[in-house]
């Protein structure tokens, strides 16, 4: 057992209204600099959707991730070790600039300035690549709220395999559904830019897993951005760099939750401590597709068993960070309740954030011209915990989203939540432990405890519940290579490579 | 018995000093002739003469400039040399004395100049030697064909390297003594690079043979606007050859949702 902890992010996204204040604070924190103004290192995305980079899941044409051949070898989808070298040069699986968005501004300036006239003055779009006044076509969240839905919504890979009967109900207006996915950077177990990168500049870094990129060793080959299956890997045009989410880290060391997380007005996001099995990787990621979901849960391990402890404890993980992983909602949502999912494990990088899928209105159904919502008297969520198939979203798709394809998984997890929903109803409502809602909760297998403690994680939580952030004992790995009372002088505001006077 | 060894020493002394005689004549005529002319008159303003020449009455310092070579300038009854003549390490150290006392006898000895056999060597074969320098045909001993450093003419409209003067006139400039020039290079660079792939007389001669032809080629200031249009052409070739993939370049993922609907 080689155990090691990761930093992990759960989104709730039965709460995300889709606002973006996520996506702002992101941007206004690390990626409003020359170079990266078409980077979202966390964005929001309708589904379904496209989303952004416009068709990001499509890996032939993206040629993300890993492929299994079913007899023990893991393979890049972009390229094997021969030809990584012989295409060192060329790399059409990158995404265009076209396929982001052309990152654009307005002459604000225009709105003083301009002569008196009969019309009011505009600030007209600029485009912050080159300058000149462009027309807009595409942003980064360009199909908000199904818009154009007519390209978008109707291209998303995740809804191909569905029925054609599904399909026609999703574009109908009394069939139409949404949700919100945030995304940043996975995190993953089995990263495949680091495995792709052929400077050897990207890395997992040992305490919390967090992937890096090493902006003195990147030399701009730009393998990592056409191997991410996520597309979070982007490429700095300015410095000529790659730069991702790097999951706030300053603000971790600092115990703040990633700015994203602590921004959240939704209060969608979780921070926790997750200990997993390095040695167990490998096989995790090498399993049929409908098994994966459950191979990778298999690798988080639980913080609570003595030989976990010792074993962590070994590995220099310090105490307080066990007790962060024992008291992770990460851990609890992903592990005990078994909530929350990976986003396409398809990909099999063994994505570290996690999202518990939304549960969606009950299929309208036309009754005499009228539209007739709710067919259960009790309510909707009696109609949906009887049968998943009258949900809006078609499990299927939720499936293809966060669990390789599998329903069972995605039903056992919105039945769950369903059953919640019933048992607290009926405290609220009927005043009692009724007997339907006793008799949902053991259907999925809940305890009127467990359940209370799911429903106040998900509905009440503090800001201390939400983000179990353990110290990160920076003191010690500064001890560890120079003094401290130097390295107090040589931290703050400052210069990498001081000014010289008179240059 | 005394009387008998006594006359075999006269007579092994005596074979000891025609030897040196002969060989002083025919070291010359090997080693020397071939800059410094068969008789010792030199080439103006290139190779000084050895004849006439009041430097080399000093035997000594004949010697040291055949054991180290010499560069640099040099003044010959009025003529002013700046070359460079390569040392001789090959010559033993009896072979040297004689060579420079040979030498600094004025050549006295007048032997039937050896040079003569160069002279009397089958003319040089100018096509091959167009081949042996551009390198189409192999040195014997492996040197690097002529065209890497120099360009001449009728050597293609690319022309030859840059780093060695133009040999378009050099015929004239050295006339008969080119073979030999060509064989024992004294130049600094050249020297150094044929030093243990010597060319062979026949190739040296073949070489000679083909800068002494000349040619109509274009001149070197020709050959650099050629080249600037050859590059032209091929640049305008790789385009046109490349127009006709342009439009199947990857179409973006937006595009192509686009051209779907
Ligand atoms: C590759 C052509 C070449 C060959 C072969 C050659 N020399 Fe020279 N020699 C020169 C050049 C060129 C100079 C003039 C050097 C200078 O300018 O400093 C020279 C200079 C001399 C000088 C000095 C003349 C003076 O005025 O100071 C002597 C002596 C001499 N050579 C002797 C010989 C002898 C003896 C041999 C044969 C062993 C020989 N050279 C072979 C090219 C040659
Ligand atoms: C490595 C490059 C190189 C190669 C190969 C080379 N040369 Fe030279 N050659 C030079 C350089 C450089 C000079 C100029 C004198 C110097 O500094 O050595 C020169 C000078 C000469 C000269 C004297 C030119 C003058 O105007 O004084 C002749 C003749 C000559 N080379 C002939 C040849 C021949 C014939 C060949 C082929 C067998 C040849 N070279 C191969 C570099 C080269």
């Amino acid at each position: 057992m080689n155990v090691r902890a990761q930093m992990s992010m759960l989104f709730h996204l039965d709460k995300c209204i889709g606002c973006h204040t996520c996506s702002v604070a992101c941007k206004n924190l690390w990626t409003d600099r020359k170079g990266t103004e078409y980077m979202w290192w966390n964005n929001v995305e309708t589904r379904p959707g496209t989303g952004y980079p416009v068709g990001w899941e499509d890996q032939s044409h993206y040629q993300g991730g890993w492929v299994y051949d079913g007899r023990g070898e893991l393979k890049l989808r972009l390229h094997s070790k021969a030809q990584g070298l012989t295409r060192l040069f060329f790399n059409p699986a990158l995404p265009d600039l076209e396929d982001y968005y052309e990152p654009f501004t307005f002459r604000y300036g225009d709105l003083f300035s301009a002569p008196a006239g009969d019309d009011q003055p505009t600030a007209i779009p600029i485009s912050m690549i080159t300058g000149e006044p462009m027309n807009i076509e595409s942003g980064p969240n360009w199909d908000d709220d199904l818009g154009g839905s007519n390209i978008y919504a109707k291209n998303d890979p995740n809804s191909q395999d569905l029925p054609d009967s599904v399909r026609a109900q999703l574009e109908e207006i009394e069939g139409v559904v949404f949700n919100y996915l945030p995304r940043i950077c996975n995190h993953c177990l089995n990263p495949s830019c680091v495995a792709a990168c052929p400077t050897g500049a990207i890395y997992k870094r040992g305490e919390d897993g967090v992937v890096l990129v090493n902006e003195n060793k990147c030399k701009a080959w730009r393998m990592c951005i056409s191997a991410c299956p996520y597309k979070k890997v982007y490429y700095n045009w300015s410095t000529g760099k790659s730069e991702k989410c790097i999951l706030c880290f300053p603000r971790l060391e600092t115990g703040q939750a990633p700015a994203c997380a602590h921004s959240c007005v939704g209060r969608i996001r979780y921070m926790g401590v997750l200990l997993y099995d390095a040695d167990r990787i490998p096989d995790a990621a090498m399993v049929p597709d409908e098994a994966l979901v459950e191979s990778q849960l298999d690798v988080i391990l639980d913080p609570f068993d003595p030989e976990v402890i010792a074993a962590a404890k070994k590995n220099g993980i310090s105490d307080d960070w066990i007790k962060a992983a024992q008291n992770s909602p990460v851990y609890k949502f992903v592990k005990v309740w078994r909530l929350a999912l990976p986003l396409h494990p398809e990909f099999r990088t063994m994505a570290m954030m996690f999202y518990i899928p939304p549960l969606s209105p009950v299929m309208g159904v036309m009754e005499n011209n009228t539209l007739n919502l709710a067919v259960d008297a009790r309510g909707p969520e009696f109609e949906l915990f009887a049968d998943l198939s009258k949900a809006r979203l078609p499990v299927k798709y939720l499936a293809n989203l966060f669990s390789a394809g599998n329903e069972k998984i995605i039903e056992d997890v919105l039945r769950k939540m369903l059953a919640v929903r019933i048992f607290k109803r009926a405290e609220t409502v009927d005043g009692a432990f009724t007997d339907e809602a006793k008799s949902a909760l053991s259907e999925v297998g809940l305890d009127p405890e467990t359940a209370e403690e799911i429903y106040r994680l998900t509905t009440l939580p503090t800001l201390e519940d939400r983000f179990v952030i353990p110290p990160y004992h920076r003191e010690a790995s500064i001890e560890a290579w120079k003094d401290p009372l130097e390295h107090k002088g040589l931290t703050g505001v400052g210069y990498i490579q001081p000014p010289v006077r008179g240059e | 018995m005394r009387m008998q060894r006594s006359w075999l020493l006269a007579l092994l002394l005596m074979l000891l000093g025609l030897a040196t005689a002969q060989s002083g004549a025919a070291l010359y005529g090997n080693n020397c002739a071939a800059c410094h002319g068969a008789s010792g008159e030199g080439v103006p303003g290139v190779f000084p003469p050895l004849k006439g020449n009041p430097n080399v009455e000093d035997p000594a310092y004949v010697a040291k400039v055949i054991r180290e070579g010499k560069s640099g300038p040099l003044e010959v009854n009025g003529q002013t040399y700046n070359g460079a003549m390569p040392p001789f390490p090959q010559l033993s150290d009896a072979e040297v004395e004689a060579l420079a006392r040979y030498i600094a006898a004025g050549l006295s000895e007048a032997p039937a100049p050896k040079p003569a056999p160069k002279a009397a060597k089958p003319k040089g074969d100018p096509v091959r030697g167009r081949a042996l320098f551009l390198g189409e045909q192999r040195f014997q001993n492996g040197g690097s064909p002529c065209v890497a450093c120099h360009t001449a003419k009728s050597v293609g409209a690319l022309g030859g390297g840059a780093l060695g003067p133009d040999l378009s006139d050099v015929a004239q400039r050295f006339g008969s003594a080119l073979p030999g020039v060509i064989k024992q290079p004294g130049f600094k660079v050249m020297r150094v690079i044929y030093r243990d792939k010597p060319l062979t007389d026949q190739e040296a001669q073949d070489v000679a043979a083909f800068l002494a032809e000349g040619g109509s080629g274009p001149s070197v200031a020709t050959a650099g606007s050629r080249l600037l249009g050859l590059g032209f052409l091929g640049f305008l070739v790789l385009f046109l050859g490349m127009f006709p993939f342009w439009p199947r370049q990857r179409e973006t993922y937006l595009q192509r949702l686009r051209r779907r609907k």
